[in-house]
């Protein structure tokens, strides 16, 4: 069954050109995709999309069997609550520690003490940042802030963890180890998108690879 | 069709709680972590209760005082100079009206020893030679006298009597302080209003600048799956907090002004021969408290979710 479905999918920001225009794709549950292409060319819009920041202007837009572009805002925390979302500047906040980041959608959902201490201990183990709990993001380089975004978006179990640059910031040692855990997730079933232009981690690690110019899908290719 | 409720299960119930806590444990960092901006905040609300509460007791009380009174009484001022036989006709001549229920009489020596007992006046009345106050008749008409028109008559047909050379309705006067009592009170609600609005706008500009200060925070929450109502959760608990606090420290202010204002209301008490006491009624002291912390929580609540729905991922 599609995780991801796309059909004649636009997008169109009020007072400029179409973002994003005629998309048609399907994504599989637990595929490793990746998406490409120059600046501009729509790999933001559809993530911001998918994640619901943005409303589609036409086309239908399908997670998991369920049309999710009407969506009613009252509903979009809840299925946000089911996504992992990871940013190339991380979106740390500064005056809470490690622990307490990545424990922010837990709290969120009023989880139980002992659990949340159990699966922010997980997913911080998984991303090698175990010893860092105390830490504050301003005392941690920037791989290890990238790695504590992980484990914030993966901390919820998602079933589709979508990463719009994660390596933007990185140098080529940090952006392989960072790949490194999305293939990680990846392979215990969950379905992983990352938008990115670094044609080396592609050429590395890509199974499936969509192309992006001008706001059209140009490619859709299997490795 | 019709509408299915979400069912809340015990597991979905504990996991509210669990988020209530944490919003309260959030707020309560915050007003500490914030000593200044809280204090001040307080401050200003409870500032803003206190004066026109006390201008609300102090009037109400004050009314409920002069309501007390006999304000059917008149004062009847015999010309100067007259003598025991005159005072007795005029008061036979007041009787034979009819609907008196009794008349006393304050001689010119009566009413000067109590003018030099209660208002201070014993130097300027040692100066006069010849005692200047006339003998005043105060006449209290029966219970068939009800309406104003029919004690007027009275004072009318009073006032035409020989020997009588003035004559004050204490009604008239009474009637003038008890309205103006009243202008008072309605200020004073009206005061309350201003300074409530005011204290709406105060909170709702502290939220705003507290929330651009934290858009990051509030952004990030978003993106993870955080409603509107989680994020507002916390700035209801500090509305609240800010609301009941306020209250109370605005009835101990209430409390440090009547106080303060006490001896006033003695030496008023003596003058008037009145016996009330200002006191916070329980009844005020509750309504205050639960009204502000309510309409804090309430505009809280509104501008959170107005102010909210401006912050987009």
């Amino acid at each position: 069954m599609s995780l991801i479905e796309c059909r004649h999918l636009g997008k169109r920001y009020a007072g400029s050109k179409e973002a994003l225009l005629d998309i048609n794709l399907t994504i599989q549950r637990g595929e490793l995709v990746f998406l490409t292409g120059h600046s501009g060319a729509g790999k933001s819009t559809l993530l911001r999309l998918l994640a619901l920041i943005e409303r589609p202007s036409r086309g239908s837009l399908r997670i998991n069997g369920h049309e999710i572009s009407h969506l009613p805002d009252v509903a979009i925390p809840r299925y946000r609550q089911n996504l992992g979302i990871i940013f190339q500047d991380h979106r740390l906040l500064p005056d809470r520690n490690v622990y307490e980041n990545v424990a922010l959608p837990l709290r969120i959902t009023g989880a139980e003490p002992r659990i949340v201490a159990k699966r922010v201990r997980a997913a911080l183990d998984k991303v090698g940042l175990l010893d860092k709990e105390r830490s504050f993001p301003a005392q941690l380089s920037a791989g290890q802030q990238q790695r504590v975004g992980i484990a914030r978006a993966v901390v919820n179990k998602p079933a589709l963890l979508l990463a719009d640059e994660p390596t933007g910031n990185l140098d080529p040692t940090l952006s392989a180890e960072i790949m490194r855990l999305f293939t990680a997730f990846n392979q215990v079933g969950v379905t992983v998108l990352v938008a990115t232009h670094d044609r080396s981690l592609i050429r590395q690690f890509a199974e499936r690879i969509l192309l992006l110019r001008r706001g059209r899908l140009q490619g859709d290719s299997h490795a | 069709m019709r509408k299915r409720w979400p069912v809340l299960t015990r597991q979905g119930f504990k996991a509210l709680l669990r988020q209530h806590r944490d919003a309260l444990l959030v707020s309560l960092t915050h007003l500490l972590k914030h000593p200044v901006t809280t204090v001040l905040t307080l401050g200003a609300i409870a500032i803003s209760l206190a004066l026109p509460g006390v201008l609300y007791l102090l009037t109400t009380h004050v009314n409920a005082a002069f309501s007390g009174w006999d304000n059917r009484q008149m004062s009847v001022f015999l010309e100067p100079g007259s003598d025991t036989q005159a005072v007795s006709m005029v008061t036979e001549q007041i009787q034979a009206l009819g609907s008196i229920a009794r008349i006393e009489t304050i001689t010119p020596e009566q009413g000067k020893a109590s003018l030099q007992a209660s208002a201070d006046l014993q130097t300027a009345l040692a100066t006069l030679e010849d005692n200047p106050l006339p003998t005043v008749l105060v006449v209290h008409p029966d219970v068939s006298l009800r309406s104003a028109a029919e004690l007027e008559s009275l004072a009318a047909r009073i006032a035409a009597l020989p020997g009588v050379d003035d004559l004050l309705l204490d009604q008239a006067w009474l009637e003038k302080v008890s309205a103006t009592l009243q202008g008072f009170q309605r200020l004073s609600i009206v005061v309350a209003i201003c300074f409530g609005a005011l204290v709406i706008l105060v909170i709702h500009i502290g939220l705003r600048i507290e929330l651009l200060q934290r858009r990051e925070e509030v952004t990030v929450t978003k993106l993870v799956g955080g409603s509107d109502l989680y994020m507002q959760r916390p700035f209801n608990y500090i509305a609240a907090m800010y609301g009941f606090l306020g209250a109370s420290l605005a009835l101990l202010l209430i409390k440090l002004i009547v106080w303060w204002l006490s001896p006033q209301l003695a030496a008023l008490n003596e003058l008037y021969g009145s016996h009330f006491q200002l006191r916070i009624p329980l009844r005020f002291a509750v309504t205050l408290i639960v009204a502000t912390s309510f309409i804090s929580l309430l505009s809280t609540s509104v501008s959170m979710k107005i102010l909210l729905k401006q912050i987009r991922p």
